[in-house]
C-alpha cells in the first residue's frame, strides 16, 4: 500500500507544481501574490473545453488556442491593472487586493457563462496503465510529472540563463534602477504575467484530462495549496516550486492513508508551519538581505 | 436472470416494509387518520371548485418568497429548483384564476445570508410562506427565525432529520435523512449481503447524518463496517490516498455519499485504482452530467434514491404516469432544459402549500400547516408514497438503479 | 475629493462625533424593519473586526488573512459555553476574547520571526487548520452541522430578543473596541508598534523590545475579533464551519485594505461599505459577485492607498489649527 499512496501523492504533488510554477515566477519578479492566478488554471481547462467542444476542432489546437487565449487574460490582468497602480507607485497590498478582485470577476463569469456543473472532460494522455508490485501507475500520471520538469527545466532556463531572465532578477531587486539600466520594465512583466498565463493554462488542461472533468470549484480549491507549495520551496524559486508542490502532495497522502482525511489539511499545514520554524525562508529559499 | 428476480423480489419486499411501517404509525395515531378523510373529502371538494374561481381567501397574503442558491458554487440546484417552483406555481394560478406570486432571493448557499434575507421576508407583510432553498443548513439556520414569526416554511431540500423538529411550522419535502438511511441500507443488504461495507461520506450536514444512520443499520444487520471515512468537499479532488486505503481493508459494498461529481470522481478514480467491490452511491448521483461524467467506466455501480429519475433514457424504459410526464413537458417547454430531482422538489414544494391552502381555504399558517400535516399518499413527482409522519417528517419509496452502459436502469420498478 | 471630504471631517470633527452618535443611538428607533437591523448590527460587527484587524494590519504591519480564524474561535467559544455549560453572557464574552487571545499568542510565537509573505501564508494556513478543525471534531464543535439554537444573550437573567437591544450591545462593544485601539495606538506601546511597523530592526536598536509588542499587538487583536465572534454566535444563534473561512478572512482584510490600513476612520468607512454593497448589488442576481469585484479593482486603480489610506487626519487637523491661529493673529493686527 505504501509505494501505491506514494505514487498518488506523486500525482498530487505534481499536479500543485505544475500550477505553483506559473505563481512563483510572478512572485520572484513581482513579489505580488497573484491570486487570479487559480482562476487562470480554471480559465485554461475552461477555455480549451470550449474550443473542443462547440467547434469540434482538433483537441491539441483547441488546447494550443486556449494557452494563447489564457496568455493573453493574464496580459491584460497586468495591463490593465497591475501596471496603472505600478504607475501611481501604490503599494504591494493594493495589487494584491487587485488581483482578488480580477480572480472573482474571473471566476464569476465563468460561472454565469458555463454554469457551476461539472463537465466532462475527454482525456486525450490515456496510455493505459503499468503495475509496480500491486501499485497501479496509469501514463497521465507520468505525464503530469514529466510536464512539470520539463516546465520547470524550461523556464528555469529562461530566468537564470537568458537576458530576458537577468532582466527579471533586476526588476526583482530593484525596479527603478531596473529602469535605469534601460531595461523595459513593463514589457518584462508583462511577459511574467503571460508565461504564467500559459503554464496555468497548461496545467489546468492537463488536471482536467487526468481527472475527465472540469468544475468552478477547481481553482478555489487548490489556490491555498499552490501557495502553500511555493512558500515551501521557497517563493521565487521555480525548482523550489516543483518540489515543495511533491513534498506537499506526498505528506498529505500520507496524512490522509494512515491518519486522517478529514483533518488531512489540518496536519499537513502544520507541517508546513513546522518547517518554516526550522526554515523561515523555505526549503530552497535565500535568507532575504534585510536593507537598512 | 436469477439476480434480476432476487431484486425485484427485494425491491418489493423493502417498499412494502416501508410502507407497511407508514402504516403502522398511521394506525397508531387514530386523529390523524380521521384528519386523513376529512382532507381528501376537502380535496374531492376543492376539485369540483376548480372549474370555478379560486376559494383561497388570502387577505392579502398571497406571495411566497423562495430563497436559494442562485450565485456561488451550488448555482445550478438553486436554478433548478427555482424552476419547478415558478411552474407549479403559474401552473396553479392558470387551474384556479388564483394571483399568488412568488419572489425569489439569492442566498449564495450561506446560512448567513439566509437568516439575513429571512429577516427581510418576515418584515414583508405580504409573504404567508417562505421556502429554503437548497440544503439543510440554510433552512435550519433561518427555521428559528421563521418559528418566532410564525412563518410557514417549507424545506426544499432539507433533509435533516433534526429539521421537523425546530419549529411547528417547518416542513421538510425531501425524505427525512433517517428513513432514507434505512432504507438504504436495507436495500444494499437485500442485494448484496451484510457483509464488510466501507463508506466514504462527504463532510456535510447530509452526509455526517445519513452515513451515521446507514452504519448504525448495518451493524444492527450484524454486518461489519471496514473503512469508515470523511472528506471535505471543495477540498478535495482527489481520493487515491483513501480509496488505496479501502481497497486494502477489502470490503464487500463501497457506498460513497458525495454529490455527483465528487461522486464520479471517487467510482472513477477507485476502477482506476482497481478496487474490487460493489459500489453503491446516492440520489444525487441521477442526473445527466453524471452520466457525462462517468462514460461506462463504472458499470454495474448501484444508485439508491428516494426521489425519481427524470432522465430520458430512464423514462422511456419505464413506465411513467401521465404527471410526471406533463411535469417533464411543460418543465422543457418552459426552461428548455430537463428537469431533475431538484426540479421536481422544488414543484412538489409549492404545490404542497398551494394544495394545502386550498383545502384550509385561507393562507393562514396554522391552517395551512395542518392540512400539510396531514398528508398521506400525496401523488407528488419528488417521490413515491409521500407522506408526513405525526413527526412532520417526510416518507417515501426507494428507488434502486444500476448503471449499465452509462445508462441508469430501474431494478426494482 | 477624499481630501476635501478629509478636511470637512476634522473641520467638523466635533458636530459629526455627536451627529454620528445620535444618529447611531436613534437608528434602531427610525428603522423598524428587521432586514435593515440586521445589516445595521453586522456592518457594526464587521466594524469591529475591521478595527480589531488594523491593529494587526495596519498598526503592526502584519497582514493577516485569517483574521476569521479568530473571530471563529471566539464563536465557537461562546456557543459551546453558554449551550453546554448555561454561562450567562458576559462570562461567555470575556472567556471567548480570552481563549481567542490564547491562539493569538500561539500563532504569534512561529509568526514572530516570518516576515511579509510567510507571515501571510501561515495566517492563511492557520484559518484552514482552524476550520478543518471546526468541521471534524465533532463531540466539541458538531461538525458541519454547526452548532444550532445557541442560547440568545441575557444580562442578569434578562435575555435579549429584539433586534434592537442587540443593536445597542453591538454598538457598545464597537464602542469599547475603538476606544481600546484608539488608546492603545496613542500610547507608549502603539508608538512602539508603529516603529516596529517601519523597521524592525532600527526598533530593536532603539531598545523597543520588539518580541513583546509584537504579541502584544497580535494578542490584542485576537481577542477583540473573539469577543466579536462571541457576540456573533449569540445574536444570530446558529454558527456553522463555513461561517469562518478562508473567503471570510479576505473579506475582512478587504474591507480594512479597503478603507485604508492604519486608520480607524478608513476600517469603519470599508466595514460599512463593503457590507451594505452586495446587498445593494442584490439586483444583479447572479451578476452580483462579478460586479463586486469589478468595482473591487476600480477602487484599488483609483484610490490604491484604500480610501482614507493616504489620508493624515493628524496633520490636517495641524494645519487647520495653524491656520486658524494666524487667522485670528491676523484679525489681533
Amino acid at each position: 500500500m505504501l509505494v501505491q499512496q506514494i505514487v498518488n501523492g506523486f500525482t498530487i504533488g505534481s499536479v500543485y507544481a505544475l500550477v505553483a510554477i506559473g505563481f512563483t515566477m510572478v512572485f520572484g519578479v513581482l513579489e505580488l501574490t497573484n491570486f487570479s492566478n487559480s482562476s487562470l488554471y480554471m480559465f485554461g481547462a475552461y477555455i480549451t473545453f470550449l474550443f473542443y467542444t462547440a467547434t469540434g476542432i482538433h483537441f491539441f489546437l483547441a488546447f494550443g488556442i486556449s494557452i494563447v487565449l489564457t496568455g493573453l487574460l493574464g496580459y491584460g490582468i497586468d495591463r490593465f491593472a497591475l501596471r496603472q497602480l505600478r504607475k501611481k507607485k501604490a503599494p504591494k497590498l493594493s495589487g494584491l487586493i487587485t488581483t482578488l478582485g480580477m480572480s472573482m470577476v474571473v471566476d464569476n463569469a465563468i460561472m454565469v457563462f458555463f454554469g457551476t456543473d461539472s463537465k466532462s472532460f475527454e482525456n486525450f494522455l490515456d496510455f493505459g496503465k503499468i503495475y509496480i508490485g500491486s501499485a497501479v501507475v496509469t501514463w497521465t500520471q507520468i505525464i503530469i510529472l514529466i510536464a512539470a520538469c520539463i516546465l520547470m527545466i524550461t523556464l528555469s532556463v529562461i530566468t537564470y540563463r537568458m537576458k530576458i531572465g537577468k532582466a527579471m532578477g533586476a526588476i526583482a531587486q530593484n525596479q527603478d534602477a531596473a529602469k535605469l539600466m534601460g531595461i523595459d520594465t513593463d514589457k518584462i512583466i508583462s511577459l511574467t504575467f503571460i508565461i504564467s498565463g500559459f503554464l496555468a493554462c497548461i496545467a489546468g488542461t492537463m488536471v482536467a484530462m487526468y481527472y475527465r472533468s472540469i468544475d468552478t470549484a477547481m481553482g478555489s480549491s487548490i489556490g491555498i495549496k499552490i501557495f502553500a507549495a511555493a512558500v515551501l520551496g521557497g517563493v521565487g524559486v521555480l525548482p523550489g516550486a516543483v518540489v515543495g508542490g511533491l513534498v506537499l502532495g506526498i505528506v498529505e497522502t500520507i496524512v490522509s492513508a494512515y491518519i486522517s482525511t478529514g483533518y488531512r489539511d489540518a496536519i499537513s499545514f502544520s507541517i508546513l508551519i513546522l518547517v518554516l520554524l526550522v526554515m523561515p525562508n523555505g526549503l530552497f529559499g535565500k535568507k532575504a538581505i534585510n536593507k537598512v | 436472470m436469477k439476480k434480476l428476480l432476487a431484486l425485484l423480489l427485494c425491491g418489493t419486499l423493502s417498499l412494502s416494509a416501508l410502507t407497511g411501517c407508514g402504516a403502522k404509525e398511521e394506525a397508531a395515531e387514530m386523529p390523524a387518520q380521521t384528519l386523513e378523510e376529512g382532507s381528501e373529502e376537502a380535496e374531492g371538494s376543492s376539485e369540483a371548485d376548480a372549474t370555478g374561481e379560486g376559494t383561497i381567501n388570502h387577505n392579502g397574503k398571497n406571495k411566497m418568497a423562495m430563497f436559494g442558491p442562485l450565485t456561488g458554487d451550488n448555482l445550478q440546484y438553486g436554478v433548478k429548483i427555482k424552476n419547478g417552483a415558478e411552474l407549479a406555481l403559474n401552473q396553479f394560478n392558470e387551474e384556479h384564476g388564483t394571483d399568488f406570486t412568488i419572489e425569489f432571493m439569492d442566498d449564495k448557499g450561506d446560512p448567513n445570508e439566509a437568516v439575513n434575507l429571512a429577516n427581510k421576508i418576515i418584515s414583508d407583510d405580504t409573504v404567508f410562506c417562505a421556502l429554503a432553498g437548497y440544503g439543510s443548513s440554510c433552512a435550519m439556520a433561518t427555521a428559528p427565525v421563521f418559528d418566532e414569526a410564525d412563518m410557514l416554511l417549507m424545506g426544499v431540500a432539507a433533509s435533516h432529520a433534526d429539521l421537523p423538529g425546530m419549529g411547528d411550522y417547518v416542513f421538510p419535502v425531501p425524505m427525512s435523512a433517517r428513513w432514507e438511511s434505512v432504507g438504504f441500507a436495507e436495500i444494499m443488504k437485500e442485494c448484496f449481503g451484510a457483509g464488510k461495507l466501507a463508506i466514504l461520506y462527504q463532510n456535510t450536514d447530509h452526509g455526517v447524518q445519513t452515513c451515521e444512520f446507514i452504519k448504525e443499520a448495518w451493524e444492527s444487520y450484524g454486518g461489519e463496517i471496514v473503512v469508515y471515512e470523511s472528506f471535505v468537499p471543495g477540498d478535495t479532488k482527489d481520493f487515491s490516498a483513501v480509496l488505496s486505503k479501502i481497497k486494502t481493508a477489502e470490503p464487500d459494498v463501497f457506498y460513497a455519499s458525495a454529490a455527483y461529481s465528487d461522486a464520479a470522481q471517487i467510482f472513477m478514480q477507485a476502477k482506476q485504482l482497481e478496487l474490487d467491490a460493489q459500489y453503491v452511491g446516492p440520489g444525487m448521483c441521477l442526473n445527466e452530467e453524471f452520466t457525462k461524467l462517468i462514460g461506462d467506466s463504472i458499470d454495474g455501480t448501484y444508485v439508491l434514491s428516494s426521489t425519481p429519475c427524470f432522465l430520458p433514457s430512464v423514462l422511456e424504459a419505464g413506465n411513467v404516469d401521465e404527471a410526471t410526464k406533463k411535469f417533464i413537458q411543460d418543465y422543457e417547454a418552459a426552461y428548455g432544459e430537463s428537469p431533475d430531482g431538484f426540479s421536481a422538489q422544488g414543484y412538489d414544494s409549492v404545490k404542497i402549500v398551494l394544495d394545502s391552502a386550498l383545502k384550509a381555504g385561507t393562507t393562514d399558517t396554522p391552517a395551512v400547516a395542518e392540512q400539510i400535516l396531514a398528508i398521506r399518499s400525496y401523488p407528488g413527482l419528488s417521490g413515491l408514497n409521500m407522506a408526513y409522519n405525526e413527526n412532520k417528517e417526510m416518507n417515501k419509496g426507494i428507488y434502486t438503479f444500476e448503471i449499465k452502459d452509462g445508462n441508469f436502469v430501474p431494478v426494482n420498478q | 475629493m477624499i481630501e476635501k471630504l478629509s478636511t470637512w471631517l476634522v473641520r467638523y470633527k466635533r458636530t459629526l462625533l455627536i451627529i454620528t452618535a445620535l444618529l447611531a443611538v436613534l437608528f434602531p428607533w427610525i428603522f423598524s424593519s428587521k432586514y435593515v437591523l440586521r445589516i445595521a448590527i453586522l456592518c457594526l460587527m464587521y466594524c469591529m473586526l475591521c478595527v480589531s484587524l488594523n491593529l494587526m494590519a495596519g498598526v503592526l504591519g502584519q497582514i493577516s488573512f485569517g483574521h476569521a480564524a479568530f473571530w471563529g474561535i471566539g464563536a465557537y467559544t461562546a456557543a459551546i459555553l453558554s449551550k453546554n455549560y448555561g454561562w450567562n453572557g458576559i462570562a461567555a464574552l470575556l472567556m471567548a476574547a480570552v481563549i481567542a487571545g490564547l491562539f493569538g499568542l500561539l500563532l504569534s510565537l512561529p509568526v514572530m520571526h516570518l516576515k511579509g509573505y510567510y507571515f501571510t501564508i501561515v495566517t492563511m494556513v492557520f484559518c484552514q487548520i482552524i476550520r478543518v478543525i471546526e468541521i471534524n471534531w465533532m463531540s466539541l464543535t458538531n461538525g458541519p452541522l454547526g452548532i444550532m439554537a445557541i442560547p440568545k444573550l441575557s444580562f442578569f437573567g434578562v435575555t435579549l430578543k429584539s433586534q434592537r437591544a442587540y443593536f445597542y450591545v453591538i454598538l457598545f462593544l464597537l464602542a469599547a473596541a475603538t476606544f481600546i485601539v484608539r488608546k492603545i495606538i496613542h500610547s507608549r506601546m502603539g508608538y512602539a508598534i508603529l516603529a516596529i511597523r517601519d523597521d524592525e530592526l532600527a526598533a530593536g536598536a532603539m531598545g523597543i523590545h520588539v518580541f513583546k509588542y509584537k504579541v502584544y499587538a497580535i494578542v490584542i487583536s485576537s481577542m477583540l475579533a473573539g469577543a466579536a465572534g462571541c457576540f456573533y454566535s449569540l445574536y444570530t444563534s446558529y454558527i456553522d464551519p463555513s461561517c469562518f473561512t478562508n473567503a471570510i478572512s479576505n473579506n475582512i482584510l478587504v474591507m480594512v485594505i479597503f478603507g485604508g490600513l492604519g486608520n480607524i476612520f478608513g476600517s469603519f468607512f470599508g466595514a460599512t461599505v463593503l457590507t451594505i454593497l452586495p446587498e445593494v448589488l442584490r439586483g444583479f442576481s447572479e451578476y452580483r459577485q462579478l460586479v463586486y469585484g469589478a468595482l473591487l479593482v476600480v477602487l484599488m486603480l483609483v484610490r490604491p492607498d484604500g480610501l482614507f489610506g493616504s489620508v493624515n487626519f493628524k496633520y490636517i487637523e495641524q494645519r487647520l489649527a495653524w491656520k486658524k491661529e494666524k487667522a485670528g493673529g491676523d484679525g489681533h493686527e
